[in-house]
């Protein structure tokens, strides 16, 4: 896609940041401002990807008055269940129904294809003393993938 | 309730809810370009301006609620306390503030020798706590006392010695009330020191007026005080000096089925004329304390002997029964003696310048001051042998359970002044329903229950307050233990409630889920004639761990 493909489209806070590489592989950092960066904005496959990122670390339930948002996959981090590769595929599976749940629940047929969610996989887990890297692929209506490489601490 | 909202999670969902979808179309009309649906802006700055919006919103709304005297007599739990003072204000009324129990302590010690007791002496009674104001001595002799901080030691028929002292409850509010002969247990020591007791019931205790009863109080006071109809007789007691604070009140008049007493002419019919005004004049039941001398009616075939007391129209007006008869000084004594024969009768003899309402027989006069009795009990302890039937007497101390002020009413609307010329009115304490309960607060091992005597001040409380309802349901007891027990559950709650029937017969209610006062007009019995007491003391609560599994 070209930029002439992003006119016109709605955009969203950069929360985690890294290099943006069409079909390629980015450590996010959140952050929304660092010293040599004033934030930026985001729109496209990268906004889908930030905004599957958002429902997959956080804590079904934490939010008040939108207790629906979230999944358990950090839940499952932070209660210590995630010791292996298996464990975490397990987890992230039964996460993945909650989170296509939210994501197309803020969808609309008008919003842009590769805005929309259509499934995530998980393509890589390593682990490395107490933390755990995890690369998931997020594939857009439109066709579209990226992948992302989840920066989690977690106890194992 | 503090007018501004400082719990975020306290709002109402779909307020904020709307909240947050207007703060997103408002920015998104501000700024197309804004993804506002979703993601990073939605999240952490729409959705929270939207919370924000919504408490800004509910503080608006509580202030608005709070202003309006119409908004405030819908539903008054939700209004401010100090909004609704000043709008009151208005009207030349302000709240009633609350004050503390007081009463009366006995100490027993088993020495005759001075005792000295600090001011802020605090002693421990049912969960409550209750202070000296000033210090006291207690003096070996009448000689001694200079003040009415000296008492003497008076010798028990045990061989102790006991004196009293007067102590405030730490709380404000009828909370701090405790009945005669509750353990009161000090919290430091006092010489020889054998045991401590309230002497007779905690009294003086008024909660500060809620909202609700503040409008009440408006509501009534603007309307007349008259004896004509209900809001005005009503507002006419509450004009009262003494009677401002009356929880409830039922009138039984012409077209009642439960008024008797406008039907004793020789036809089956109702002429008008009566009013039977049930008043419940405070929260709680009072017992009542005193010593009266019981003559030998009968020996029995054991030594002992059965003995009668008699008691006047006006030794103890309205009284609802005798709950004890113990020997006089008998700090040792367990429970009462066996009261057999409770006779009550009527006595219409002329007060001057009162009407005497029209009473044909004894159970229309039951529980108002027009009512006398004929108490007859079996004394297991005393020896008859020596003492002569119908001659012998002895002094017993006798406990009364009975609302106060009863009497004064009646004084009130038999007076010229103030009774309506077209008929009577008999003023008697509404027929009492004392109600018990017992349930279990469970959880797991290990956990925290809350005081059990806070939740039992908060069920008597509610049930107190029910005023003529005819009915108490045991979900709304359950709904008050789980506003203190959070995560913990409670069992099935058991109550037993007994009706004081005017004709001296006792109905008893049971249930886990509803007391409902039966229909019985015959003898004025129903809704609107009976009303449930509950003493935290009848309140039992046990808790109990459960095994939870662990997943």
């Amino acid at each position: 896609m070209g930029v002439q493909d992003y006119v016109d489209r709605t955009v969203d806070m950069l929360a985690y940041q890294g290099g943006a590489v069409m079909g390629g592989e980015v450590l996010l950092t959140p952050t929304l401002a660092s010293a040599d960066n004033s934030g930026q904005i985001t729109t496209g496959i990268q906004k889908l990807a930030q905004r599957f990122l958002l429902e997959l670390l956080t804590e079904k339930g934490s939010m008040v008055y939108q207790e629906q948002r979230g999944c358990s996959f950090m839940e499952d981090a932070r209660l210590g269940l995630l010791h292996t590769a298996l464990d975490v595929l397990a987890s992230f599976s039964a996460s993945l129904v909650d989170i296509q749940t939210n994501l197309v629940a803020e969808e609309t047929l008008d919003d842009p294809g590769d805005e929309r969610f259509d499934s995530a996989e998980i393509i890589n887990i390593s682990f490395s003393g107490d933390s755990a890297s995890i690369r998931v692929r997020v594939r857009s209506a439109a066709g579209i993938s990226r992948d992302v490489i989840a920066p989690l601490n977690i106890t194992i | 309730m503090g007018i501004e909202v400082l719990d975020l999670s306290e709002l109402d969902t779909n307020s904020v809810l709307q909240q947050i979808e207007f703060m997103a179309e408002l920015l998104q009309e501000d700024n197309p370009s804004i993804d506002t649906k979703r993601g990073v802006l939605h999240d952490l700055l729409i959705r929270y301006s939207g919370i924000l919006a919504a408490a800004n919103q509910e503080n608006i709304d509580r202030i608005r609620r709070s202003s309006s005297l119409q908004a405030i007599s819908e539903d008054p739990t939700l209004a401010d306390d100090d909004i609704v003072d000043l709008v009151l204000s208005n009207y030349g009324l302000t709240r009633q503030e609350g004050t503390e129990a007081t009463g009366t302590v006995t100490i027993v010690v088993d020495t005759l020798a001075p005792v000295v007791l600090p001011a802020g002496l605090t002693f421990d009674a049912s969960g409550k706590t209750f202070h000296t104001e000033i210090a006291y001595t207690a003096q070996t002799t009448n000689d001694s006392v200079l003040s009415e901080a000296d008492r003497v030691l008076t010798q028990l028929s045990d061989g102790n010695y006991s004196f009293t002292v007067d102590v405030v409850a730490d709380a404000v509010g009828l909370s701090g009330e405790i009945t005669k002969g509750t353990l009161m247990i000090p919290t430091a020591g006092i010489t020889n020191y054998v045991t401590s007791y309230a002497t007779s019931d905690f009294g003086g205790a008024v909660d500060t007026e809620t909202n609700e009863q503040f409008l009440l109080r408006l509501q009534t006071g603007i309307a007349a005080e008259a004896a004509s109809n209900r809001v005005n007789m009503y507002a006419m007691l509450r004009a009262q000096p003494g009677f401002e604070n009356y929880v409830s009140a039922s009138i039984i008049g012409f077209g009642d089925p439960e008024m008797l007493r406008d039907r004793h002419s020789i036809f089956p019919v109702s002429y008008g004329g009566r009013a039977d005004w049930y008043v419940r004049t405070s929260e709680r039941v009072k017992l009542v304390g005193t010593t009266l001398a019981a003559t030998l009616i009968e020996k029995t075939g054991d030594g002992k002997g059965n003995w009668q007391i008699s008691i006047g129209r006006d030794d103890y007006p309205g009284f609802y029964d005798v709950v004890s008869i113990t020997p006089t000084d008998a700090t040792n004594f367990v429970g009462t003696y066996d009261i057999n024969q409770d006779i009550r009768s009527a006595d219409v003899t002329s007060t001057l310048g009162e009407l005497t309402p029209d009473i044909a027989v004894a159970k229309e006069a039951v529980y108002s001051r027009f009512q006398s009795a004929v108490i007859q009990f079996k004394d297991h302890d005393t020896d008859t042998s020596a003492l002569t039937v119908n001659t012998s007497t002895k002094n017993y101390s006798v406990t009364f359970r009975m609302l106060l002020g009863i009497e004064d009413i009646q004084t009130i609307v038999g007076s010229r002044g103030h009774r309506n010329y077209a008929g009577d009115i008999l003023v008697k304490a509404p027929i009492p329903c004392f109600v018990s309960m017992a349930f279990t607060i469970e959880g797991p091992p290990g956990a925290t229950t809350p005081d059990p005597s806070v939740i039992a001040d908060d069920i008597a409380g509610y049930v107190n307050n029910l005023g003529f309802t005819g009915r108490l349901s045991a979900s709304a007891i359950s709904d008050i233990i789980h506003n203190r027990i959070g995560s913990l559950t409670c069992s099935a709650v058991d109550m037993y409630g007994q009706i004081l029937r005017p004709d001296g017969t006792i109905k008893s209610l049971r249930s886990s889920e509803v007391l409902i006062v039966p229909d019985e007009p015959e003898n004025m019995i129903s809704a609107r004639t009976v009303v449930f007491f509950s003493d935290p003391e009848d309140i039992q609560i046990s808790a109990a761990a459960v095994a939870i599994p662990e997943i």
